[in-house]
């Protein structure tokens, strides 16, 4: 078994598959470890949407000089393209072209549209190179060359005999295909062990790749659409995170400071660890500087802490944070700070989990803080703000299945008097509120703050003026003896019942 | 012409040099350059296609045959000795050996711009023309001595 292998799951305990890491970041987890060895497996999708790369990836990810992977064009992209293009990314070695990873190009025989012949030079090469990984581009356009009366047919007695031969010299094989997605029934897809679709769709100016495991015999995969990324690195696939994933409880007997003294007392000590709490409130009534004191505290106890920021540059950031008398620029340094500065307007709810759960695990982060969730949204593709509410519930609930404690910012616009306290319907996913105002009061505007809600904890239900100060928040008087707080005028109480 | 860079120049010139060099007679550089072209079509068909390297060599002729005009009438995917010996006896050694060592360069050129010049490079190390690299026996298409 050579490094890229691992004894798989499969099934049922005891199978012993040998599962061949894809090399392709995320994909292993989504099929449950890995590619069964010897499989046959169909790359099918529309065009465009990574099907040579991803392909291209696995190649050279399992390929070694005593057993070569074997990389054959039939027709489609032309070998001097693909080779151009598929080389700018970073796992394509040059180094290992000719002796690791061989490419053969038959579209002299494919163009003649004898499969006959196509499958006696692939049987050949095959003979030659004993390649452990062989990858068949572009499968499908072979249908339409043959001249044979009932194309389809002799396709898929061509699909039987070469998965009968490359299963019987041992190799890993995949066919790369563009199918639409009413071709499931195509027998190809009977023949496959695996089949993996992409597809990419536009939704107004961004670009949304997903993968789907349709099939995957051997393994247990994880369902549905997966979201897909295109970088220098190659595919990169993030696993839709799995619903069972959710909520682990924690201990929450301990308390975590707030950063700010008096808000911890109004919360009983401060947030329950692994707790996800919400601070709502509308523009300018220091959001972002209780979310920095939050961060701060965990700093100054010893612990880490990972922002992920949406609307300002980490720079600009950490230099609100000087306003309020708090330098995180040694905490950067140090590595007990991580800022994550998310803004490409087309990222999915997976990617920003998999980028925070990265950062987390890389510097230990027992506290993360999200600034904003409204900003949050606003990155996202269009077509995953449509289900938003549901993907955040998968997000805080991954990241505190880790053991880490959350501390969101959401801005909201409702109207005084409104008693929607987050404005995004999302207060059943969240541990603790805590809501912020404006009032009016003796002429002045006036930031009010209250705790809305801590499940099984006691908390202070009082309102409590408080300011944003050089030296950060600052809680005063407690609104004990007024009424119609919430309405935006309070009134003393006395005042009310003397009118 | 074509600018060459001098990796593509270098590159032709020691594949030149390892499969056919210099001072022979007429008849084994004929046949030594039937040679090269054969391998050239066999290994670099492989891994381009046939068609992709019959286009790259109708090109780089395109190109070559600006300095060379007898070039294109003699470089076809097939090349004959006996055309390469009349070539010789016409224009004498030295011009034939530096219009077939030009147009490997342009090859290489045209190649490298493609795929990029160290992708090219490499392929022509690896097509088995170097003498440091497997050689592809050019009387069994397809064949490599490993």
């Amino acid at each position: 078994m050579n490094k890229h292998e691992s004894a798989g799951r499969g099934l049922k305990d005891g199978l012993g598959l040998v599962l061949l890491k894809t090399g392709v970041p995320g994909l292993d987890e989504i099929l449950g470890g890995g590619l069964p060895a010897l499989s046959f497996n169909l790359i099918a999708g529309s065009p465009g949407s990574g099907k040579t790369t991803t392909a291209m990836q696995i190649l050279f990810a399992n390929a070694s000089t005593a057993r070569p992977g074997l990389f054959i064009t039939l027709l489609g992209e032309t070998s001097l393209k693909m080779l151009r293009y598929q080389q700018q990314f970073q796992f394509f070695d040059i180094t290992r072209v000719g002796t690791d990873v061989h490419f053969l190009n038959l579209s002299e025989e494919a163009l003649d549209g004898e499969l006959t012949k196509v499958l006696d030079r692939i049987v050949k090469e095959v003979d030659r190179l004993r390649p452990g990984i062989v990858v068949i581009d572009s499968f499908r356009s072979l249908v339409n060359t043959s001249t044979a009366q009932t194309p389809n047919l002799e396709l898929e007695n061509f699909v039987q005999r070469l998965a009968l031969h490359l299963t019987t010299w041992e190799i890993t094989a995949f066919l790369i295909g563009e199918y639409q997605e009413n071709e499931l029934r195509n027998p190809v897809f009977t023949v496959a062990d695996g089949v993996l679709w992409l597809s990419q769709e536009a939704h107004r100016n961004s670009v949304v790749r997903k993968l789907q495991v349709v099939k995957a015999r051997g393994v247990a995969p994880m369902p549905g659409l997966h979201t897909a990324r295109m970088t220098d690195a190659g595919m990169q696939v993030f696993p839709r995170i799995p619903e069972s994933a959710q909520f682990d409880g924690g201990d929450r007997t301990r308390r975590l400071s707030t950063g700010v003294a008096a808000l911890d007392d109004m919360m009983d000590g401060g947030i329950p660890a692994g707790d996800s709490l919400v601070l709502a409130g509308p523009a300018g009534t220091g959001k972002t500087t209780f979310a920095l004191q939050f961060a701060a505290a965990g700093i100054a106890a010893g612990e880490t802490v990972v922002i992920a920021i949406f609307e300002e540059r980490p720079d600009v950031y950490l230099h609100r944070a000087k306003g309020v008398a708090l330098n995180l620029i040694d905490a950067v340094r140090d590595n007990k700070l991580r800022i994550i500065y998310l803004r490409p307007l087309d990222l999915s709810v997976d990617e920003t989990l998999d980028e925070i759960q990265k950062a987390v695990k890389s510097i230990g982060a027992t506290r993360v803080v999200i600034d904003s969730i409204s900003g949050f949204e606003m990155a996202l593709a269009p077509g995953f703000r449509e289900d938003f509410r549901e993907s955040l519930y998968r997000l805080i609930g991954a990241l505190t299945a880790l053991g880490v404690t959350m501390f969101s910012t959401i801005e909201v616009v409702a109207p005084q008097g409104d008693l929607q306290f987050t404005g995004y319907q999302v207060s059943f996913l969240t541990d603790d509120i805590i809501s912020l105002r404006y009032v009016e009061m003796d002429g002045e505007l006036r930031k009010i703050m209250m705790i809305v809600k801590m499940r099984g904890s006691n908390h202070s239900r009082e309102f409590r003026i408080y300011e944003t100060t050089a030296n950060g928040i600052a809680l005063r008087q407690s609104l004990r003896d007024y009424e119609q707080i919430l309405q935006g005028f309070p009134r003393r109480q006395m005042d009310s019942s003397n009118s | 012409m074509t600018a060459l860079s001098s990796a593509a120049t270098d590159a032709a010139s020691s594949v030149w040099n390892d499969r056919i060099g210099d001072n022979h007679s007429a008849a084994t550089t004929a046949n030594a350059m039937v040679d090269l072209l054969r391998v050239l079509r066999i290994s670099l068909g492989r891994w381009i296609g046939v068609v992709g390297y019959s286009t790259l060599l109708d090109r780089a002729v395109g190109i070559t045959r600006e300095d060379y005009p007898w070039i294109s009438a003699l470089f076809q995917p097939e090349i004959d000795p006996a055309d390469v010996i009349a070539a010789i006896e016409s224009f004498g050694t030295p011009v034939v050996m530096a219009g077939g060592k030009q147009l490997l360069a342009v090859m290489i050129e045209l190649l490298g711009r493609i795929v990029g010049i160290n992708m090219a490079l490499h392929l022509v190390k690896h097509i088995g023309i170097s003498g440091s690299y497997p050689v592809i026996r050019a009387s069994t298409e397809g064949e490599v001595d490993e």
